[in-house]
């Protein structure tokens, strides 16, 4: 009885697909769990910064307004 | 915002890179030699004795057409902005100059080099393939729809990749899914053009094409500033 | 109070496993044969799924690529790349799946029928996207551009839609079933002296009408089906009853799903169409459309699943970037 037959194709094909995507599941699971472990040693660091540095935005406001001014007097 | 003083800015630089332009003609070689090449080589198999004595072959035509105009300006448009990078030039711009400013400059500056890279492009088209156009109007039409766009659509990208490393490939993949409805839709309006069709016919293809410059101009209007920042 | 947080998304992980696990059963199982396509209508759970994610992950990087320009914190743009990074594998996915399902139904892996055009725009603003990210050294450079791409990408795609329709005069996807928009007039054709044609188009075929037969109140036609090219011809015999109007034989169009349907008779002329596959309602079955629902609500759970892992990685890489450990 081959894999193809008509009578157990459609078996086989769930078979496939579901043992897909157990694999992928225990995969995902896996990362997941390293992930946030990882994460919870990050921050449970004494010296370990609370948030990420976002980018100094009013800086750049700033020297984009200083910019402005020059043009309007130079060119 | 618009203000005297940005209208002069933005003129300002436009000179300024038409007159670079001018000295070095890079942009305009590299222009001007992927246009001619392009056409000689879909000529000499397409030209006065293939597929262009066919009336009804305008879709290819408008097709080829199309095809010589965007890959010409892959070939060359990036250059407005890498240009200020290669030479070191564009932190002093960014102190002379608003966003704005520069955006509307360099802006101007593309649109020019598309007009000639057009120009050229329909000139070559009328000599080596039996170019006849029946709603010449319209042609026109759709030409400047679509150069618009193109010339839109490159002066940001030029901006995004101008500090990338690998830029004239990535010019090319950033640009082609953003202009894709654009050469669709500029295809058909050329098309229609070409085989005579009236103003009312082409009319949601020209439609179509304003709006989806006036989207992309105001997306870049808005978005250059980040993309500028030093 | 964070642990019991970690338990409550535990049970849900868990319940989309068991979730998606019960989906690919039923999608084999418990939906029955698809009347036209057979087990080839399977695919449509994974198929429109699949496209569906790809689109909601292209939403998402563009929400978040405008809040990382407005607010300027890493953490958007993570989650624009997760997203994006997500979505590509999604687009894959689609286009895989869709395309295999074309080749055995429509006869090509590619027709470039509409939403083939869209997706494939999808997956190449996706590459791009990631290419222009690859190449940009400095980290906040890289990220403010890759967000303005985003956005610019999100505002020119829409248009897409609006062109669509000029690309392609009708879909492949069945329309027909789903929305009563899309263009599915057959032709007429008639034999010499009825004053309708006796060759014309039907799609991209060229068919041609032989003559008309009438065998106890069932009146078949005989026409010739030339496949674009002309790289094979075939006699087909679509019949009809005349009394009831139903048509009897419907053969299939050379090595396709298609099948040639003989809409109408009216003396010497003979109305022709291309019955789709999917025309018979692809979701009409309530086990096909419970199934196909249930994957949807799952593969949306997938993609988030995914695509928050992978922001939650980005962020240690981050992180360790920014303290100078990698």
């Amino acid at each position: 009885m081959s894999f193809l037959d008509p009578a157990i194709a459609l078996y086989v094909a769930a078979a496939v697909a579901l043992l897909v995507w157990v694999v992928l599941f225990f995969y995902l699971w896996s990362i997941d769990r390293r992930t946030r472990e990882l994460h919870r040693k990050l921050s449970e660091r004494p010296e370990a910064p609370a948030t990420r540095a976002a980018q100094p935005l009013q800086a750049v406001r700033n020297r984009r307004e200083e910019a402005t001014e020059t043009s309007r007097d130079g060119v | 915002m618009f203000s005297p003083s940005l209208w002069r800015s933005t003129w300002a630089i436009l000179r300024k890179d038409l007159r670079a332009e001018l000295r070095g003609r890079v942009a305009i070689n590299t222009l001007l030699l992927f246009a001619i090449t392009t056409v000689v080589l879909v000529s000499f198999r397409l030209g006065p004795l293939g597929i262009s004595r066919d009336q009804r072959a305008v879709t290819s035509i408008a097709v080829l057409l199309w095809i010589a105009i965007f890959f010409a300006a892959m070939s060359g448009l990036s250059r407005s902005f890498v240009a200020e990078e290669e030479a070191g030039t564009a932190p002093l711009l960014r102190l002379a100059a608003s966003p704005a400013a520069v955006f509307a400059g360099k802006l101007l500056y593309n649109l020019l080099l598309v007009a000639v890279l057009e120009a050229l492009v329909v000139l070559l088209f009328a000599a080596l393939m039996n170019l006849r156009v029946g709603n010449p109007g319209l042609f026109a039409a759709s030409l400047a729809a679509g150069g618009v766009g193109l010339g839109v659509a490159t002066t940001i990208i030029a901006a995004l990749v101008a500090r990338a490393s690998v830029r004239g490939a990535l010019f090319t993949v950033l640009a082609f899914p953003l202009l894709l409805p654009l050469l669709v839709v500029a295809v058909g309006a050329t098309e229609l053009a070409l085989a005579g069709a009236g103003w009312s016919k082409a009319w949601p293809e020209l439609r179509l094409l304003a709006a989806y410059v006036l989207a992309l101009l105001a997306a870049s209007l808005l978005l250059f500033e980040q993309v500028w920042e030093g | 109070m964070s642990t019991r947080y970690n338990q409550f998304g535990d049970m849900l992980k868990l319940l989309l496993g068991v979730w998606l696990g019960t989906v690919m059963l039923a999608m084999f199982l418990w939906v029955p044969p698809h009347e036209g396509l057979g087990n080839l209508g399977r695919i449509i759970i994974v198929h429109v799924p699949t496209a569906w994610v790809t689109v909601l992950a292209f939403l998402i990087s563009a929400i978040y690529s405008g809040l990382y320009l407005r607010r300027r914190r890493p953490e958007h743009d993570d989650r624009a790349l997760a997203a994006a990074e997500a979505g590509l594998l999604f687009s894959i996915l689609a286009t895989v799946t869709g395309s295999v399902f074309a080749k055995a139904v429509w006869g090509s892996f590619w027709n470039w029928d509409p939403r083939e055009t869209s997706i494939f725009v999808l997956l190449l603003i996706y590459a791009a996207y990631l290419a222009l990210r690859s190449a940009i050294e400095d980290d906040e450079r890289r990220r403010r551009l890759a967000a303005v791409y985003s956005l610019l990408a999100f505002i020119t795609v829409p248009f897409l839609i609006f062109v669509i329709p000029r690309i392609a005069e009708s879909t492949l996807h069945p329309n027909c079933a789903l929305l009563a928009t899309s263009n599915c007039e057959g032709v007429t054709l008639g034999l010499e002296g009825s004053g309708a044609p006796k060759v014309s188009l039907l799609g991209e075929r060229k068919v041609e009408l032989l003559d008309i037969q009438e065998r106890d109140g069932v009146a078949i036609a005989r026409v010739e089906v030339t496949e674009p090219g002309a790289t094979s011809r075939a006699i087909l015999e679509p019949s009809i009853n005349q009394r009831t109007g139903q048509p009897v034989e419907m053969p299939e169009i050379g090595g396709t799903r298609f099948r040639l349907k003989l809409e109408r008779l009216e003396g010497e002329r003979a109305s022709l169409n291309i019955e789709q596959p999917g025309s018979s309602g692809l979701l009409r079955n309530s086990r096909t459309l419970l199934t196909f629902l249930a994957s949807l609500a799952g593969f949306t759970g997938l993609f988030y699943w995914i695509y928050r892992v992978r922001a939650a990685v980005l962020g240690i890489q981050g992180r360790l970037a920014e303290e100078g450990v990698l």
